[in-house]
């Protein structure tokens, strides 16, 4: 359980995954524009999730459900997280104050909260193949990513993208953004000159606004062939939450709303 | 005999042109050779301990053939400059394009604990920023038994870096890619050594081809030798270029096959140059004979019609002794008996055939070359002396046989055999004293791994044994540093609550995993589905007695372990149901406190001190000490932060409700009334406050517990000991029932287990291809000499030659190991043909003479060229002396040393024990 300050924000990242792009012909400037247009604007939200680990065969191996409540505060977001199923893992309850300042987690077998710390970017996102780097990753920032629209067909335009940092696992990330809805439909993250995941979106839902929301998303490991499919059963934006919600005490309550 | 004759001179030019395709052919796959010997490759890929071993090593560590280890050894690791030397290596080697994982200390899972909580981080996150910061890492990694002696060694100079590369990688450009990463940065590093799969592999092919080229330097020592015997330069040529011939078409042959080339096979070149070059010799001396009668084509068929036969009958012989090796499971062996049989016919094709259709292409001048062992030199004068006593002195030469026999059969029993690399390789081969540095440093290169099978390896019981069999280990000599997800359960549980043990709580190990699960190393540990996961062990030598021991106490050890078991939820089963279950709980408490070390005189008292104790309720404990009420505060502290109370108003009020035993509702309404809270915050508060209390109390329980056990053994408990005393707040039991939902196996593999296998397969592998050979020969003797008593006798100076060489052995401390076990075998193949000769030549000589005239002549004709033989091929033998594998230049020297003593045997005993033979020539006569 590794480098939790990012694990709040989950869906959000997965928003920024599908967003994030830098902008050609219609410049890269303004295709990042689109998406960040196309992205759901909200300052609270609940989602209930699953995350499925396939095995390379297309055995499903884990299924694991849960339940989301995320606050965005500035750049920052609080949220908290409860794992729903499988049974070994019900009630496990993570709180993630302000981007990782402060993390805090309940495991209902140990009775007590402890406060956590969070480890390397590379490790896996509660074994799944996505790590709390691939979740952070926001090509939109351009003081942190250069982008290049290196080919556009009639669907999609297509981005190659370089981070800035020098400490990042990928040399290069291609982003396949959507013409029509300027969300990435596909991302590719190079490491060492090799393809390392595929990320796809299978399945968007578009309100009325244009607003983009990712409804599936599977993450493939080149390598070995893992994948991690996250689909989202119900979200819901600008929800109200006490005042107190985000708090240690609500860590064990066994009904969270 | 006529038509293959008339045959060779007729197509001499067409055979030379196929010979000569053949050997180009053979010489292009024989360059392409690739050499590799790898142990777990010996015994047949099907054989089921070999099977399981790559399938666990390829599962929980990888192919081993592409791990390599980076040792780097500083005055100090842990001083600033060095930690991020060793820091930039590691994240170089990483960004490597060939490497494909590493681990060392800084990836490692580092829990850190802390008051209000703990931090699981890989290691290199907590990386130290001043020199202190660098000692206290140290003195943390020391202390942690997951890196302590694993991936630092415990003198903290040493860390290690372990590296999984790409498939294929060649060993020698490997070693160099890391040369050139890490030298440049080690700064002022003491030492910095490379092993691993690969880099042996390179090192041992690299010793191979060197052992293969030594046959140049045999051909000239056999070269010189027989020069120096038949003083004719021309003479002795030809019958080494013969050799070699045979020896480039069965490399070649290999390469075809698309075998590699074993530490074995690499010693057929200088063996065929040893063995092979008396087949020429025949048909030159002979082809000499003849020339000065016959015209050069004449000579020629005549040479092939006189010498086919003894020269297939010497082949055959040399040929059935390596054939028997073909019948050893041992897979090297098996190889090498193949490769050198066919070597071996090769050399008696190519001596037939290319000298036959050589000398008719190119007929040689007339010479006048005494080719020939008569001569008056000083060995001549010897054997001469020899014949003339040797039947006089009979009683003292049996006696001095039955002293040198005896004194084989004292030494000879004393031979064990030993398949360790070290055996094989040599004290001073550079892998060996390679491995020596890590077995001084990290305790060892190997691995015994006990693989734990159950429907669920995370399961509370299956991890507590997995430790009591790591704790066992500890004291097993042979063994140390045992590690596995136990230790990891046990750490994560000591951060979380102060615990050194597997709690009995499914759940809690649940919760543990999905906190830590996602660790790459961890995950790397166990199976799909939760299955199987290992326990590695290290073994300080890769096979010794000691091992052997360790690995039979280990097997009790388990067997002793009940495989099916129930789990007994104690919290929903009323007092007195629960209480039954106490005995078992107190008796693996008695029992994990045992394979500890704790010596426990009367385990049946402390189980019931054990028993009572744990029936006691938990509101016993209770104290108004100090520490009892900061404890509670203490396990509070997160939400009292969270509701901004401050603890120090918190304690009176605790201490009342403690000291007056007040209720819940009392409880609650003195902290309403001090803290102005509302309802529901007072409420929630007290039940943070009530929840801690139990912990508290529990505490105290155990503490009572383990004084109670101090107590009674008379002995201090060590600290991570003493917390086995935690058992007694187990909330599931875990009972041995024939029906139980838990069931778990363990097997034992790893290198060490192989290595015993294929020891045992070495010695049935011994009798079985020796008894072969013994019959194969004696049949072919009763058969040529036409009488079963003769082949008898005849066997007798080879049986004992092989009696004498085993005690050779056990004189000189030599093991049996895959290539001395060989030895036997092809010395009765190769050491008969002396006894074929002299026999042969002795009946050719009763037709004529007496017993004591034949033996005279045949003792300075044929012993004579039986001696100078002998001596060439040891000489050619012994040139693999120089092979930096020692079993390579032990099997050089044991061959030619048995040749040697062959030869005694056959001079000195062979006439004595043909005196009682009835001949029918004799009887012609």
């Amino acid at each position: 359980m590794k480098n939790l300050r990012n694990l709040g924000i989950l869906v959000v990242m997965l928003i920024v995954v599908v967003f994030s792009g830098l902008a050609y012909a219609i410049t890269a400037d303004e295709i990042i524009d689109k998406m960040n247009q196309a992205a759901p604007d909200f300052t609270t939200q609940k989602a209930i999730s699953k995350m499925i680990l396939i095995d390379k065969d297309g055995k499903v191996e884990e299924e694991r459900s849960m339940l989301m409540f995320s606050k965005k505060e500035g750049d920052e977001t609080t949220s908290l997280m409860r794992f729903l199923s499988p049974k070994s893992v019900k009630g496990v309850t993570l709180l993630n104050i302000k981007g990782g300042e402060k993390i805090y987690l309940y495991m209902p077998a140990y009775r007590k909260p402890r406060r956590i710390a969070g480890s390397s970017k590379s490790e896996s996102f509660m074994g799944s193949d996505l790590s709390y780097e691939d979740l952070s990753m926001d090509y939109k920032d351009k003081k942190k990513y250069e982008s290049k629209l290196v080919k556009e067909t009639d669907t999609e335009y297509i981005l190659e993208v370089h981070s800035l940092d020098k400490d990042t696992s990928y040399d290069k990330i291609m982003l396949f953004v959507d013409k029509t809805h300027f969300y990435a439909k596909k991302v590719e993250l190079y490491k060492k000159g090799e393809l390392s995941k595929i990320i796809q979106m299978l399945n968007v839902k578009i309100d009325d606004n244009g607003k983009v929301t990712p409804m599936e998303i599977v993450v493939e490991d080149a390598k070995t062939g893992h994948k991690t499919k996250m689909v989202m059963e119900s979200i819901e934006y600008n929800i109200k939450l006490p005042s107190n919600f985000f708090s240690i005490r609500t860590l064990k309550k066994p009904k969270l709303q | 005999m006529r038509k293959l004759a008339e045959f060779i001179t007729k197509y001499a030019w067409p055979i030379l042109i196929v010979l000569l395709i053949i050997t180009v052919y053979a010489g292009v796959n024989a360059r392409n050779l690739s050499v590799n010997d790898d142990i777990t490759q010996y015994i047949s890929q099907d054989d089921p301990e070999i099977k399981f071993y790559t399938e666990v090593s390829e599962k929980f560590s990888g192919p081993q053939e592409n791990m390599s280890m980076i040792a780097i050894e500083y005055d100090d690791l842990f001083t600033l400059d060095h930690l991020k030397r060793f820091k930039t290596i590691v994240d170089k080697l990483e960004d490597a394009p060939f490497v494909v994982s590493l681990n060392s200390f800084l990836n490692m899972p580092k829990i850190v604990s802390t008051d209000e909580g703990m931090e699981v981080k890989d290691t290199v996150e907590v990386f130290p920023k001043t020199e202190e910061e660098a000692k206290e890492l140290k003195k943390s990694l020391l202390a942690d038994s997951m890196i302590n002696g694993k991936f630092i060694s415990p003198d903290g100079k040493v860390g290690l870096i372990m590296v999984e590369t790409k498939e294929g990688m060649d060993g020698t450009k490997l070693k160099k890619a890391f040369k050139d990463i890490v030298e440049p940065l080690k700064g002022d590093a003491v030492k910095v050594v490379y092993f691993g799969m690969p880099l042996i592999s390179a090192e041992i092919a690299e010793s191979s081809t060197d052992t293969m080229r030594l046959s140049f330097i045999s051909a000239l020592v056999i070269l010189l030798v027989l020069y120096f015997c038949f003083r004719s330069l021309r003479g002795v040529f030809l019958p080494i270029l013969v050799a070699f011939l045979a020896s480039i078409w069965v490399m070649g042959f290999v390469g075809a096959t698309g075998k590699s080339v074993t530490m074995m096979i690499s010693t057929i070149p200088v063996l065929m140059i040893s063995l092979a070059t008396a087949y020429g010799i025949h048909f030159l001396s002979r082809y000499y004979e003849e020339r000065h009668n016959l015209g050069p084509i004449d000579a020629v068929k005549m040479t092939i019609e006189d010498t086919f036969v003894p020269i297939f009958m010497s082949a055959l012989t040399t040929m059935a002794g390596f054939a028997s090796l073909m019948t050893a499971a041992i897979r090297p062996m098996t190889e090498f008996g193949i490769f050198s049989t066919l070597g071996v016919f090769f050399a008696f094709v190519l001596a037939t055939f290319f000298l036959g259709s050589l000398y008719r292409v190119f007929p040689p001048k007339k010479v006048h070359e005494k080719f020939s062992y008569e001569s008056n030199d000083i060995i001549t004068r010897l054997l001469r002396m020899l014949s003339n006593s040797i039947l006089n002195k009979k009683g003292l030469i049996v006696v001095f046989f039955i002293v040198m026999i005896g004194l084989s059969i004292f030494y000879g029993i004393k031979v064990r055999p030993e398949s360790s690399i070290e055996s094989r390789l040599g004290k001073n081969n550079q892998i060996v004293k390679t491995m020596d540095y890590f077995k001084d440093k990290f305790g060892g290169v190997d691995f015994l791994y006990v693989y734990v099978k159950s429907e669920n390896v995370k399961n509370p019981y299956v991890l507590r044994k997995i430790e009591d069999i790591e704790k066992y280990s500890e004291h097993l000599p042979a063994l140390r540093e045992p590690s596995s997800i136990a230790d990891f359960v046990i750490q994560l549980n000591d951060a979380m609550e102060n615990k050194r043990i597997i709690p009995a709580d499914p759940s809690k190990i649940d919760n543990l995993w999905f906190f830590a699960g996602s660790n790459k190393y961890i995950t790397s540990m166990i199976g799909d589905k939760d299955e199987d996961t290992i326990a590695q062990i290290r073994t300080r030598e890769m096979t010794s007695n000691a091992l052997t021991e360790a690995i039979d106490k280990l097997n009790k050890f388990i067997a002793k372990i009940p495989k099916k078991v129930k789990a007994v939820d104690l919290p929903s089963l009323d007092e007195n149901e629960r209480k039954k279950y106490y005995p078992y709980i107190a008796d693996e408490i008695i029992d994990a406190l045992s394979v500890r070390g704790v010596k426990i005189k009367d385990k049946d008292g402390l189980k019931k001190e054990l028993v009572s104790l744990m029936a006691k309720p938990l509101s016993g404990f209770k104290n108004t000490q100090d520490s009892f009420i900061d404890k509670i505060i203490a396990y509070s502290s997160l939400e009292l932060e969270d509701m901004g109370i401050d603890k120090k108003e918190l304690k009176p009020i605790l201490i009342q409700y403690i000291k007056d035993n007040k209720t819940e509702d009392e409880l609650l309404k003195m902290l309403v009334n001090k803290f102005e809270l509302s309802d529901d915050d007072a409420d929630y508060l007290v039940g943070v406050l009530t929840d801690s209390e139990e912990m508290a109390l529990e505490r105290e329980k155990v503490k009572a517990a383990k004084t109670m056990t101090e107590k009674y053994i008379g002995q201090k408990l060590e600290d991570d000991i003493g917390d086995i005393l935690w058992y007694v707040m187990d909330n599931v039991a875990y009972v041995p029932d024939l029906n139980g939902n838990i069931t778990l196996s363990f097997k034992l593999t790893g290198i060490p287990v192989i290595t015993n296998r294929i020891n045992d397969s070495l010695l049935r592998s011994q009798i079985k291809s020796m008894g072969i050979a013994f019959v194969a020969v004696f049949l072919m003797l009763s058969f040529q000499f036409g009488s079963l008593f003769i082949g008898i006798l005849t066997i007798i100076p080879i049986l004992l030659t092989i009696v004498t060489s085993f005690g050779l052995m056990g004189l000189l401390h030599i093991d049996l190991n895959i290539s001395t076990i060989m030895v036997a075998s092809i010395a009765i193949g190769a050491g008969i043909d002396y006894t074929i000769h002299y026999v042969t030549r002795y009946k050719n000589e009763l037709q004529r003479r007496s017993k004591i005239d034949a033996l005279k002549i045949t003792m300075t004709g044929t012993g004579r060229a039986i001696v100078f033989n002998s001596i060439s091929v040891a000489a050619g033998l012994y040139v693999l002396s120089f092979s930096t594998i020692r079993m390579m230049a032990v099997f050089g020297e044991l061959i030619g040393s048995v040749m040697l003593i062959s030869v005694v045997y056959t001079l000195l005993l062979l006439p004595i024990l043909l005196n009682y033979a009835n001949f029918k020539e004799e009887v012609k006569r």
